[in-house]
Formats: C-alpha cells, structure tokens, sequence
C-alpha cells in the first residue's frame, strides 16, 4: 500500500490492532460456534448425519419437526406481510389520531420478551384461559399445544418486520404516482398492483426474508406454547433442545446445523437482494449519463 | 369543456387555503392561477381535479356537477409539479397507461394503445424515448412525458401544477411557449398554477391572481397588468415604486394614498418641467440588455427610486452617477396606504 497517507490517518499499529481485534472477535463468537455446529454434526461422517433423517423415530421425528417449522413459518410471513402492507399503507398514506401510537406499537415485540408473549396466549386461549373454555364448548380447534398457537407466537415474535421495512420505504416513494394514477383513472387495486407494488418490491422482499428467518428460528415464544409434543408440536428449534437434553448430541447437532445452513442461506439471499438493488440503481444512474439524443426541432 | 367554480372554500386546520372563490373558465380557455406560495392555488387546483376535496361551494364541468365527483369520472388531465411519472415503467408505457387501466369493455386493442402513445410521443416531439425510463430523460423531457400522459385519455380538462417550476430558466422559455401552441392546437381547456407572474401573462388568455386564498382579480394578461383591481395586483405582477402624494402639483393631495409607479413609467429629465417636478440625484446606472436601469433617489427620500429607460432615452440624457436630475411619473394608480402589500421594492 503506497498510498499518500493523511496525517488524519492513525499510525499502522493502530490500525492492525483495531483490524486484529474486530476479526477475532468476529471469530471467536461467530465464526468459532458456527464451525463447532457443523463440526458436532458431523463428527461422525456423512453416513451418521444422513441417517439421523431417516426413517427411524428419531429421523420422522426430525423429518416432522422441519415440516413444522417450514408450514408456521410460511403461514405466519404470508399473514405478516398481509398486515405490514396494510399497516405500511395506513401509516404512510393517512394521517390519523393515535398514527404515532400505532406506530409504537408495531415495535411493541421488539421491546417485549417472547415468552411473555407465549404466555400471554396460553392465558388467552389455554384451557384456564379468557377464552379456553368457551372455545371448547364450541368444539372450535385447540389452539395451545397445537398449530394455530404456534403460529400465533411467531406471528407476534415477527410483527415488526415486513411493516418495519416498508413504512420507511413507502414515506420516500410518496403519493404523487398514485394520486396520478388515480386522475388517469385507475382503481385502487390497480394502483396497488401496477403504481405502489413495484415501487416498494424491493422493501418488501428484504422485510420477507427478515420475517422469515426470524419465524424458522423462534425459539420462546414457540416453547411456551408448543408444549413439546413429540412428533406433533415440535418445531425445529424446540427439537434440537430437547435432542440435546436427551444426550443426543449428533442428532442435536445435525438439525442445528439445518437450522443454521436456513439462516445462512438467508443471510446469502439478503446479499443478493441488496446487491440487485445496489446493480439497478448503478445501471440507471450510467444510463442516465448517456447523452439522450437531441430532441426533434419542431 | 367549461368550469364553474363557485364559492369555493377549504380549510387545513386553522389555516384558510381557499375563501369562497368564485371563478369561470370559458371552453377552450388557457388560464393561469397566480399567486406567491400559500395562496391556495395549487389547492384549488387540486379541487378541481378532485384530488382535495372543498369544504363548501360547487364545481361543475359543463353542465354537471362534479363537486363530489371520483378524480376517476371527471376526465381531467393532470401534471404534477415534479411529474410523477411511473419511474419503473418505460416512457411508452407510462403514456398508456390511462388507457391500460380503462375497464375491459372500454379498452383499445393492444395495438391500439400502443399507436396512441406513440402518437402522443410524437405530439411530445419524443419519438424515439418511447423504450427509456424515466430516470433517463432531462427534466423538460419528463415534463412533456407526462402531458403526453395526460393527454392519453382524452380529458375535458387539462391542468397543470406548476408545470415548468423545475426546470431552468433557458428550457422555462422554450417549453412554455411550446404548451401555448400546444394549447393553440388541441384547444383542450387547460388551467396551470404558477407563481411566476411572466409565464402567467405570456402563456395565458387570461390571469386569475389568488392572494391569500381570495381571489383578488380575473382578467386578461393586459387588464392585470396594465389595470391592476388592487394594490396586491400591482405590485405582484412586476416591480413597483411607491410615491407618496405629498405634494407635486396635485393640491390637496390625502397623504393616506399612494401611487404605486411601474420603473419603466418613471420619467426622468435633466431640468424641472410640468411632469418631472421631484428633485433626486442618480445613484447607480445599469445597462441591462435592451433597457437601461437607473437607481435615482429623491431628495429627502429614503429609499432609491427605480426607473427603466430606453437606450435612446439614456442617450439623449447622457446621465453619469452624481447628475441631479427631476423625476415624475406618466402612469400611476393610487391605493390607500393601509392596502399596501407589506413588501414594497421602491419607496420614497
């Protein structure tokens, strides 16, 4: 490095020591875990790993607690992103008493422990419940230690997400394109569609991912109200506890290690995403440099 | 298509944007709504495409009443100030698009509606944009985008927010000279909102200058300017002088009104006659294009008095900083002195 330095710039000791440091930080929590999950996984070869999902108990209970994770997760992005857009439209789009309480509390799972609010719906909908009761007598499903409870946590756990990138996005995007659609006489699901959509897609597929890999891995809120039926309530995160609390360590490992190829793989989507936003961008700016041909002389 | 607007008003909050106002648009007019930031322009613009909603009075197109009606049914035509072109859409497609969303019994053809844009296009002198983005145009290349846009869907009614606010000053002149033969040729009743008082007497038939959210005068480009209702008029179309009626000739002159003077009204003369009778020394001499600008202040004035003269004018006068000269006035109006604007450019 021949670059003329700034006297702005600190001495080089100060700079590798600083560099020295944040690495080995980054690898003594991040990276170190990250391989021993991996390496716990695998220590006994490829054949071991592979027949942990087979199909023995342990493999269909595995096989099932991935399933599970994969269908709450689905059906709690797909109902917070419902919300977010709503709430994204809401807020950016009408100004009303209570917005700014509204938007405070989106926040609200943020700032609140998961198993509260796990057991804020085991109080709601248990048997001992507000609700527990009456839902029987009305032969409605069981919602704790079943499905719909667990996803409800996750919905909670995940609120913020889709809502949270949007809104942001939405206020600089602005009115403008819509009210102009509206003159030129489109509907409001056609603005939607074709004016407001395309014009947030991106906000919304980073709010997606976000929700995503926060729903797969919940872990609180979900124990709480899952109670840990085997083969039944268990969700990827709960399995790997309870594998772990039976000594299983390989099994442990090799679904911890699915977990976290979901959340890297995540993590890669995320860049990608980012990276065709950044390459759009760059792509018109260039095309805007081009010198557009003259315009006609009338 | 004519409009009537009639006692329009509305209200944000405490603030009043538009006060009963009361104004006619004949078919086929070019009307300019002016008026500095805050008078309500924009906002009763915004009405009549439907886009705000009054809280009293009525609007109608032709013969019905479109007061309450959806922006959808009106058949308007709007450019916004900053455009609001659909920036991840093609110029062509940004062009269609009114007709895209029309219900499926009433669209044209696909080919159709490509045939259309390009043909607006063209109107736009943009053929050949028709696959670019938005991003990709100049600022005056979007502003025709989006009356090209507009125009798409055949409206009754054309207005225009501010249309030329954005760009600068060299394409202003270019690209509203271009809309009044725009407007020469389509003869589609039109309304823009400026605050620029020269587009508004050079582009439209006629003037509506809003002060305030009141309408303070409708007229021609010439009544406006050569016969203001009030001294907001006169001072906001141009530059004023204020003379105080103190004295000259006139006997018995109300030392309560003033005369507002236009600089190029200001005569000046090298020795006292019946029209130049007011004492002052020359300050400043600038020669600015075709007129030459002169800073002469009145004895025991305050301020300078501006006055514009020809170069002949300048010439024969053979004036240097420092002359003692008299000053007059060939056209004045007077006003009460309570009814002058807070702002004034020249006063004595």
């Amino acid at each position: 490095m021949s670059a003329p330095r700034s006297k702005l710039t600190e001495p080089a000791w100060v700079r590798w020591g600083l560099v020295a440091f944040v690495l080995g930080w980054v690898g003594l929590f991040l990276v170190l875990p990250l391989v021993a999950v991996f390496h716990g996984a695998f220590a006994k070869g490829w054949q071991v790993y592979l027949g942990l999902f087979d199909g023995s108990d342990n493999g269909r209970a595995a096989r099932h607690a991935i399933t599970l994770s994969l269908s709450v997760a689905g059906i709690a992005v797909a109902l917070n992103t419902l919300f977010g857009v709503c709430a994204a439209w809401l807020l950016t789009r009408y100004r009303f008493a209570g917005r700014q309480l509204l938007l405070t509390l989106i926040d609200l799972p943020f700032a609140v422990s998961p198993v509260i609010a796990g057991l804020v719906f085991v109080l709601l909908f248990g048997l001992q419940g507000f609700c527990g009761e009456w839902m029987r007598d009305h032969e409605l499903p069981k919602v704790i230690f079943a499905l719909p409870g667990l996803v409800l946590a996750t919905v909670f756990v995940t609120f913020p997400f889709v809502a949270r990138e949007l809104i942001p996005v939405m206020e600089a995007v602005g009115t403008e394109e819509e009210e102009a659609a509206r003159v030129l006489g489109a509907g409001g699901w056609s603005i939607f569609w074709r004016v407001t959509l395309p014009n947030v897609k991106w906000g919304l597929i980073y709010g997606v991912i976000l929700c995503s890999a926060r729903a797969l891995g919940e872990f609180g809120a979900v124990s709480v109200v899952s109670g840990h039926i085997r083969g039944q309530t268990n969700t990827l995160p709960l399995h790997i506890e309870i594998l772990y609390n039976e000594y299983q360590f390989a099994a442990s490992f090799a679904c911890a290690s699915l977990l976290s190829l979901v959340g890297l793989a995540t993590l890669g989507v995320k860049e990608l995403v980012a990276w065709r936003q950044r390459l759009a961008v760059a792509r018109a700016a260039s095309q805007a440099d081009d010198p557009p041909p003259p315009p006609r002389q009338a | 298509m004519r409009i009537d607007i009639r006692s329009i008003s509305k209200r944000f909050g405490s603030f009043t944007a538009l006060d009963r106002v009361d104004l006619s648009i004949a078919s086929g007019e070019l009307v300019a709504l002016l008026g500095p930031s805050g008078s309500g322009k924009t906002t009763l613009l915004r009405i009549i495409a439907g886009l705000e909603q009054a809280d009293g009075g009525s609007l109608a197109f032709g013969d019905s009443d479109v007061t309450a009606a959806d922006p959808r049914a009106r058949g308007v035509g709007f450019v916004f100030q900053h455009y609001a072109l659909f920036r991840h859409m093609t110029v062509a497609e940004n062009v269609a698009f009114g007709l895209t969303v029309k219900p499926r019994d009433q669209r044209p053809s696909r080919a159709d509606i490509r045939a259309r844009a390009l043909e607006l296009l063209r109107l736009v002198q943009l053929d050949g944009f028709a696959h670019r983005f938005p991003h990709q145009l100049s600022g005056g290349q979007r502003q025709r985008v989006a009356l090209a846009r507009a125009l798409a869907v055949e409206p009754r009614v054309l207005l225009l927010d501010e249309p030329f606010g954005a760009l600068d000053a060299k394409v202003r002149v270019e690209l509203r000279r271009w809309l009044r033969r725009l407007h020469d040729e389509t003869g589609i009743t039109s309304v823009f909102v400026t605050h620029d008082q020269e587009e508004a007497l050079e582009v439209s038939d006629r003037v509506a200058v809003l002060n305030h959210g009141r309408l303070e005068q409708v007229g021609t480009p010439e009544q406006v300017y050569r016969h203001p209702a009030s001294a907001f008029v006169h001072q906001f179309l141009g530059q004023v002088n204020v003379f105080h009626e103190r004295g000259q000739d006139q006997a018995g002159a109300d030392p309560a009104r003033v005369a507002l003077v236009r600089p190029h009204d200001v005569l000046v003369a090298r020795a006292a006659d019946p029209l130049c009778q007011i004492p002052a020394v020359v300050e400043a001499i600038a020669i600015a294009g075709p007129q030459v600008r002169l800073s002469v202040l009145p004895a025991g004035a305050k301020a300078a008095i501006e006055a514009h003269l020809t170069h002949d004018q300048y010439d024969q006068l053979a004036l240097s900083r420092g002359d003692a000269v008299f000053i007059g006035y060939s056209r004045a109006k007077s006003y009460q002195a309570s009814d002058l604007p807070t702002t004034v450019d020249y006063q004595i």
